[in-house]
C-alpha cells in the first residue's frame, strides 16, 4: 500500500495524490519510519462545501426575509395612518414583483425558456395590477402589454443572437443598439396608435433614435466583420 | 422527574438542538484564541489508511446526529442546526485544535485528523465533553478497524455505529439536575496567572509524557490516594515551583479539576455534563512541601467530589441561564457579556487545569492494534497552561497545551516525577522530540 511522505498515512493503491494533503504519492514499498510525532506544516482549513440544493433553500429564505419584511412594513403604516390599505398597495406589488424577479432563477435553476415566460408574466401581473388598483382600467392592454411584448421579443432576440455567433466583441453591441431602435419603435408605434388617437401606425421621435444609434451599430458591424477579421486588434490595443 | 424545554426540535432546515448549559458560556467566548477545541488521539500501531478512515466517520456520523450540526445564531440564544455537509477526514497540523471557522455557516464543530500513524478528533466544547468525544472516538476507531480488518465480534463498551440511538443522549442534564432552591458555592477570588507573553495567534505549543501507569499507582498508592490525586498534587507543586521562580504570586495558585458528572448524577448524555472542582495552594503561607501538596489535594476532592457539593455548583451554572432578565436579553448583547463573564471572570479564577479521563478500554480485537491514546486540552489565553491526562494499557499519556513559548511548568512537573521515581517519554509538536 502507498505512503504520503508528509503525512505518513497509507492511501489507495491507485491514488496518485494524497487525499488529505494533496502531496502527490510517492511509490514506497514500507511505511515511512523515522517520522516526526506531529506534522511538521499548518494545514488552512477548508471551508465546508454546503449542498446547492441547502444554499438555494437558504438563498430562498433570506430573499423573501429581504423582501416581505418592508412589504409587512408598509402594509402597516398605510393601515395605521390611513385605516385602509391605499398607497402600500402600489409598494406591496412592487415588492412582490421584484421578490419574483429574485426568486425566479433560484427555482427554475437554467430552464432559460421557462424563466424568461415567467418573467414576462411576472411583469405583465405587475403592470395589470398596478392598472386594476385604482379606478376603472385603461391603459393595460392597450399600451402596456403591448410594449412588454415588444421589449420581451427584442431582448429574447438580442440575447439569442449574441450567443449564438462564434465570435464575440464589437457585434454584441451593434445587436444591442438594434435592439434599442426596434423597441423604440414599437413604443412609438403603440403609442401613436393608442394615445395620440390616430388608430394608424405612425413613426415620430424614434425615427430620431435610429437614426442616432444605426449608424454606430453599422460601424460596429463593419470593425467586428470587416476590420478585425484583418487585424488582430487584441495585439494592438492589449494592455 | 422534573419537567425542562424541550432540547431539540424540526425546523424547515432539518432537526436542530438547543445548546446545552456549559455551551451557552463556550458559543459566545469561541475566537481565534478562544478555539473551546480539544483534541482525543489514538496512536495505532500502524500508519492510518485515510479512505477507510473516511469511510468509517461517515458510518459514526448517522450514529451521533448531534454532532453532525453547524453553530446558528438564534435571537436570543445560538442553537445548533443539523449540518447537511459531509465531515471530511483532514491533515493533522503541527499546531493543534487551532484555526477554526466553527462559527462560519456549514463548518462542524468536530473535527477528525490524522497524521501517520495517528486518528485525532478535536471537538469544540460547545458541543460535548470528554465523555461525549471519547465515545465517539472509540466508535470511530472500532469503525474503523471493521473496514480495514473485518467485523468484531463484541463491541464491549463502544458504541455501535448501528444501534439504536438513545433519546436521552441528547439531553440537557445540567437542566434534570438543577434544584432551584439549592444554595450556590461561595465564590472565590482571581488566582494568579503565568505573567509571559502569549504566542502568536495560531500556536500551540503541545508536549506529552508517557508515563507507566504501575509506577504512577505505586506511588499514588505509596500515599493512601489514587492516581488522580497524585497527578493533580505533582501539577500543583510544579505550578508552585514556577510561581516561586517567577516571583512572590499574591493570589493563591489554584488548580481546576473537571468532574464529570455522570458518575454522580444517572446521565446518558452525550452533551456537556461536567463540573469543575478546584485545589487552591495560598504560597503566601509559605512553600509547601510535595507531601503536603498531595494530603491537601486529597483531602479537598474528598470533600468536593459528592452529590450535595456538586449540586450547589450545578445551581450556580444554571441559575444565569434560567434567569428572566438574562434570557430575554438578545442574543448579539448577551454575546459580550457572556464572553466576559467567562473569559475574564470564569478564567480568571483559576491557575490551570488538569483534567483526568481515566483509562480507556477497547474490544479484545482493537485493543492490539492500539498503541496508545493521547488528550490535549483546549487552549486558554488566560490561563496558558494546562493539563490532560488519559491512561491506555500499561501507559498514561500527560499532555501539556501551553500558548506562551516558556516551558517552564511542564519541566518542573516532569522533574517532580522524576524526583518520586518516575521517568517520563517526552515528545512534543515544537523541536523537541
Amino acid at each position: 500500500m502507498p505512503y504520503c511522505s508528509h503525512c505518513g498515512v497509507e492511501v489507495d493503491p491507485k491514488a496518485t495524490s494524497c487525499p488529505l494533503c494533496r502531496a502527490p504519492i510517492q511509490a514506497l514499498a514500507r511505511d515511512p519510519g523515522g517520522m516526526p510525532e506531529y506534522a511538521q506544516v499548518d494545514y488552512k482549513e477548508e471551508h465546508v462545501q454546503l449542498p446547492a440544493e441547502y444554499r438555494r433553500r437558504f438563498a430562498l429564505y433570506l430573499l423573501s426575509l429581504v423582501f416581505f419584511t418592508p412589504l409587512l412594513v408598509v402594509l402597516i403604516i398605510d393601515l395605521v395612518q390611513n385605516g385602509a390599505l391605499d398607497w402600500s398597495l402600489y409598494a406591496a406589488a412592487a415588492l412582490l414583483t421584484a421578490w419574483a424577479y429574485a426568486v425566479i432563477p433560484l427555482l427554475l435553476l437554467g430552464r432559460v425558456v421557462a424563466i424568461v415566460f415567467f418573467y414576462v408574466t411576472v411583469s405583465a401581473g405587475f403592470l395589470w395590477v398596478v392598472d386594476n388598483l385604482h379606478g376603472s382600467p385603461w391603459w393595460f392592454y392597450s399600451v402596456g402589454l403591448p410594449i412588454l411584448v415588444v421589449l420581451a421579443v427584442v431582448c429574447s432576440v438580442v440575447v439569442a443572437a449574441s450567443l449564438k455567433v462564434k465570435r464575440k466583441g464589437a457585434n454584441v453591441g451593434a445587436f444591442v443598439l438594434a435592439g434599442i431602435v426596434v423597441f423604440c419603435v414599437g413604443v412609438d408605434v403603440v403609442i401613436t396608435m393608442n394615445l395620440s388617437g390616430a388608430g394608424v401606425p405612425a413613426f415620430g421621435w424614434s425615427a430620431i433614435v435610429a437614426g442616432a444609434l444605426l449608424p454606430p451599430a453599422g460601424f460596429l458591424l463593419y470593425v467586428q466583420y470587416g476590420i478585425a477579421r484583418r487585424i488582430d486588434l487584441r495585439r494592438r490595443f492589449h494592455v | 422527574m422534573k419537567t425542562q424545554p424541550s432540547v431539540s426540535g424540526t425546523s424547515v432546515s432539518g432537526n436542530w438542538y438547543r445548546l446545552d448549559n456549559a455551551a451557552k458560556a463556550f458559543a459566545p467566548a469561541l475566537s481565534h484564541r478562544y478555539t473551546t477545541l480539544f483534541r482525543l488521539a489514538v496512536v495505532l500501531n500502524r500508519p492510518v489508511r485515510v479512505q477507510a478512515l473516511q469511510q468509517a466517520l461517515e458510518r459514526c456520523m448517522q450514529r451521533f446526529p448531534y454532532y453532525q450540526v453547524h453553530l446558528r445564531p438564534g435571537f436570543f440564544w445560538y442553537y445548533f442546526e443539523e449540518n447537511p455537509g459531509v465531515l471530511r477526514v483532514m491533515p493533522d497540523p503541527q499546531n493543534p485544535c487551532m484555526r477554526h471557522t466553527l462559527r462560519r455557516r456549514g463548518s462542524f464543530l468536530l473535527r477528525v485528523r490524522c497524521y501517520h500513524r495517528r486518528i485525532a478528533v478535536e471537538f469544540s466544547h460547545a458541543l460535548t465533553d470528554g465523555f461525549g468525544a471519547l465515545h465517539f472516538l472509540n466508535t470511530l476507531l472500532c469503525a474503523y478497524y471493521e473496514e480495514t480488518h473485518g467485523i468484531i465480534s463484541d463491541w464491549e463498551n463502544v458504541i455501535h455505529p448501528e444501534s439504536e440511538q438513545d433519546s436521552q443522549e441528547t439531553e440537557d442534564s445540567f437542566l434534570r439536575e438543577y434544584v432551584p432552591h439549592a444554595p450556590a458555592p461561595t465564590s472565590v477570588g482571581g488566582a494568579w496567572h503565568l505573567p509571559h507573553p502569549l504566542l502568536p495567534v495560531g500556536l500551540y505549543r503541545v508536549s506529552s509524557g508517557v508515563v507507566p501507569t504501575d509506577a504512577v499507582r505505586a506511588a499514588a498508592k505509596e500515599r493512601g490516594g489514587s492516581i488522580n490525586d497524585f497527578l493533580t498534587a505533582v501539577y500543583c507543586y510544579a505550578l508552585q515551583l514556577a510561581a516561586e521562580r517567577l516571583g512572590n504570586p499574591k493570589r493563591p495558585v489554584r488548580v481546576f479539576v473537571p468532574v464529570n458528572l455522570r458518575a454522580f448524577f444517572p446521565s446518558r448524555s452525550m452533551r456537556n455534563f461536567f463540573s469543575v472542582v478546584s485545589v487552591e495552594l495560598d504560597l503566601r503561607l509559605g512553600h509547601f512541601e510535595f507531601e503536603e501538596v498531595f494530603r491537601l489535594v486529597f483531602y479537598r476532592l474528598r470533600l468536593e467530589l459528592n452529590k450535595k457539593n456538586l449540586r450547589t455548583h450545578l445551581k450556580r451554572n444554571v441559575r444565569n441561564e434560567r434567569n428572566p432578565v438574562l434570557r430575554v436579553v438578545p442574543r448579539a448583547i448577551k454575546d459580550r457579556l457572556v464572553a466576559f463573564v467567562y473569559r475574564r471572570v470564569a478564567e480568571g479564577m483559576n491557575t490551570a487545569s488538569i483534567s483526568n479521563l481515566g483509562r480507556v478500554s477497547l474490544p479484545a480485537e482493537v485493543a492490539g492494534e492500539v498503541e496508545r491514546y493521547e488528550f490535549l486540552p483546549p487552549p486558554s489565553p488566560m490561563t496558558k497552561v494546562n493539563c490532560a491526562v488519559i491512561g491506555y494499557g500499561d501507559e498514561i499519556v500527560i499532555t501539556f497545551g501551553r500558548m506562551i513559548d516558556n516551558s517552564l511548568v511542564e519541566m518542573y512537573f516532569f522533574r517532580t516525577l522524576r524526583e518520586l521515581g518516575i521517568t517520563a517519554r517526552v515528545h512534543t509538536n515544537w523541536g523537541g522530540d
